[in-house]
């Protein structure tokens, strides 16, 4: 079967400032893939790419062998590091916009999730904090039954028992045909729920291998392989 | 709450050996079922595709078989289950022993501590 | 997906528009109230006084409305689509141009809307002013007026006789040309906002300063092509031997012109969010 995403001499340069540097990978199925690099490295700058916020400078991105645009959008899922949320609206209304626009939302499962981490259907988005909001864009994402997930710093401002409770969410939604591509710097919490890791630094891929290769090879931990990685630059 | 596992060795070899103690010690009855490789993924906190390897490695060791219809089971060969229990315990034994000597302990003062704790009641 | 996304525009957009109509028709209500009590009728220099800063605040609070909606329009067009709220707006499964589509046509709706709300509050007025001049008197002149039933008449007369087709024609000419010269109001704020995307920083800044740009642009070329039509084939040709000819072709051309420009404004804009989109 073809790579799920496919990422070709990518380039992105901000004033001057080379932000992504001609970097290629494969995104294969059925994969947790973690996107891992000090902050600055390019992470953000690659998900934006990936789906369509950022025009590459040069390079392409192609998902299901498909440009950024409409076709790859209804079927990938993406949770940006910012808040978007409108705060017209109330937690049920935002979910029926999800409903209405993406066709594999799956409304029942997100009032599910909403309900276990004790988010109230009907208060309204600009009374919740900014952990609670950032739950319910999660669980939004979630919800969906996509081919590729991107999640930019899932779980970076939410509490260690919400934590627990997306990463479960995360292992249990997926299936073989749909791959998570997800950005963090704290990968000790996330570790074990990785098949393969991409290290990247300065805008380019340092290293893409496998978590237990790290551990076989390196007999230590994807945490302190990074460490070691980033320490001795 | 997720399993506990190392930093330094694979994970998917770390899921055998917790797999292997829940059934030796009952958990998981001979010929009993096993809950599905996702929910065991989900139950541990690790990548459902390394709970699969794991699992894949214990049925080629012939501790768990996979039935077509009704998901993996533990095999129903209770000499198995004995064989691995037995293993499973020298290896701890062996653990135990090398780390007392790593503190400076002889065999013999090993044992006659061993026996002194058991007679304390522990 | 576009009446999707039209109908998620209007719930989002309606309630600002709609609280300064409200606003406007309040005001309104109060003029009409005082205009219809002998309250003018006090003879005082403080009265006098008053009533003309309440006509200068009446009209200060339809340009302040008026502008309040553009500005709205421009900064809901800015928010949804280049702030965070865009992360969600540029990832939902819709095109670029549907995106601009359903702005454009909810924003343009309210400003229809705000424009007859304007005309309406000016009419009452008026009619209350001329009730408390003339009494009931007045409506029943209105009533009596030949000539208003004559106009209806005619009016009638047009949309149903063949030969009086072309005014009908030129009526709704005018009503389309008001609708298009709406699109092309909105569009200037809309391609001065996606080309100050192209700026690093201070791109708000930018903006504003491609609207003015377009501002004085369109003013040169509007007086250009006015003074180009007036004096081109001015006075000998029959064609603009009268003035009413004259300002057909002003009409018409202009028409065509403004209908152009908002066709390009909005491939330009569509264009911006398509291929130069850079969220920061």
């Amino acid at each position: 079967m073809e790579a799920l995403a496919e990422i070709r001499g990518l380039t992105k340069v901000f004033d001057n400032h080379l932000a992504v540097n001609n970097m290629n990978l494969i995104i294969p199925r059925g994969k947790i893939i973690g996107l891992l690099g000090p902050n600055g490295s390019g992470k953000s700058t690659l998900i934006k790419m990936m789906n369509g916020l950022l025009t590459p400078t040069a390079g392409t991105v192609l998902i299901n062998g498909r440009e950024p645009g409409v076709a790859t959008k209804e079927r990938g899922a993406y949770l940006p590091e910012r808040t978007y949320l409108q705060n017209g609206m109330k937690v049920c209304d935002i979910v029926d916009f999800f409903c209405d626009f993406y066709a594999d939302f799956d409304r029942e499962r997100a009032f599910t999730m909403l309900g276990n981490l004790g988010v109230p259907f009907t208060a309204p988005l600009k009374t919740l904090s900014k952990g609670t909001k950032e739950k319910v864009q999660l669980i939004l994402v979630m919800s969906r039954r996509a081919d590729l997930y991107i999640l930019d710093e899932p779980i970076a401002g939410v509490d260690p028992a919400a934590r627990d409770y997306i990463l479960r969410t995360i292992i249990t939604n997926y299936n073989e045909n749909s791959s998570i591509l997800l950005s963090t710097h704290l990968i000790t919490d996330i570790e074990n729920i990785l098949d393969e890791v991409i290290l990247i630094r300065e805008g380019m891929v340092l290293a893409h291998m496998s978590v237990d290769q790290i551990r076989e090879e390196y007999g230590q931990s994807v945490d302190s392989y990074f460490r070691r990685v980033f320490a001795c630059l | 709450m997720a399993w506990n596992l190392d930093a330094d060795k694979p994970i998917y070899a770390q899921l055998m050996e917790i797999i292997q103690m829940q059934i030796v010690s009952g958990k998981y009855q001979a010929g009993g079922r096993l809950p599905s490789v996702r929910e065991l993924a989900a139950e541990a906190s690790v990548n459902p595709n390394t709970m699969q390897k794991a699992l894949a490695e214990l049925e080629r060791n012939g501790l768990i078989n996979t039935q077509r219809t009704s998901g993996r089971t533990v095999t129903e060969d209770h000499e198995k289950i004995r064989l691995t229990r037995a293993a499973l315990a020298d290896e701890y034994i062996r653990n135990f022993f090398r780390m007392m000597k790593e503190l400076g302990y002889s065999e013999e003062e090993i044992v006659t501590l061993v026996e002194q704790i058991l007679k304390e009641g522990a | 997906m576009f009446v999707k996304l039209f109908k998620y525009e209007w719930k989002t957009f309606w309630k600002v528009p709609a609280a300064i109509n409200l606003v406007l028709l309040i005001v309104t209500l109060v003029g009409m109230a005082t205009l219809v009590t002998p309250f003018w009728d006090i003879d005082s220099l403080a009265i006098d006084m008053l009533s003309v800063t309440a006509i200068m605040f009446y009209v200060a609070a339809i340009i302040a409305g008026l502008i309040a909606v553009v500005v709205y329009t421009a900064i809901r067009f800015y928010r949804n689509i280049y702030t965070d709220e865009g992360y969600l707006t540029n990832t939902l499964p819709v095109t670029p141009r549907m995106i601009i589509l359903s702005k454009l046509l909810v924003s343009s709706l309210w400003s229809i809307i705000s424009g007859i709300v304007v005309f309406l509050s000016i009419f009452m007025l008026i009619f209350s002013a001329a009730y408390s001049f003339e009494g009931v008197r007045f409506f029943r002149d209105l009533l009596e007026f030949d000539e208003l039933w004559e106009a209806w008449g005619y009016l009638l007369g047009i949309t149903t006789d063949a030969r009086y087709f072309g005014i009908l024609l030129r009526i709704l000419f005018s009503i389309l040309y008001t609708v298009v010269r709406v699109f092309f109001s909105i569009l200037m704020l809309y391609t001065a906002i996606s080309l100050g995307q192209l700026f690093h920083r201070h791109k708000i800044a930018g903006a504003v300063a491609w609207y003015i740009a377009e501002y004085v642009f369109v003013q040169m070329v509007s007086s250009i092509f006015s003074t180009v039509l007036l004096y081109h084939n001015w006075p000998d040709s029959y064609f603009f031997s009268n003035f009413e000819s004259y300002y057909i072709m002003v009409s018409y051309g202009g028409f065509l012109l403004t209908t152009l420009c908002c066709i390009g404004m909005f491939f330009l804009s569509e264009f911006m969010l398509k291929k130069r989109l850079n969220l920061d």
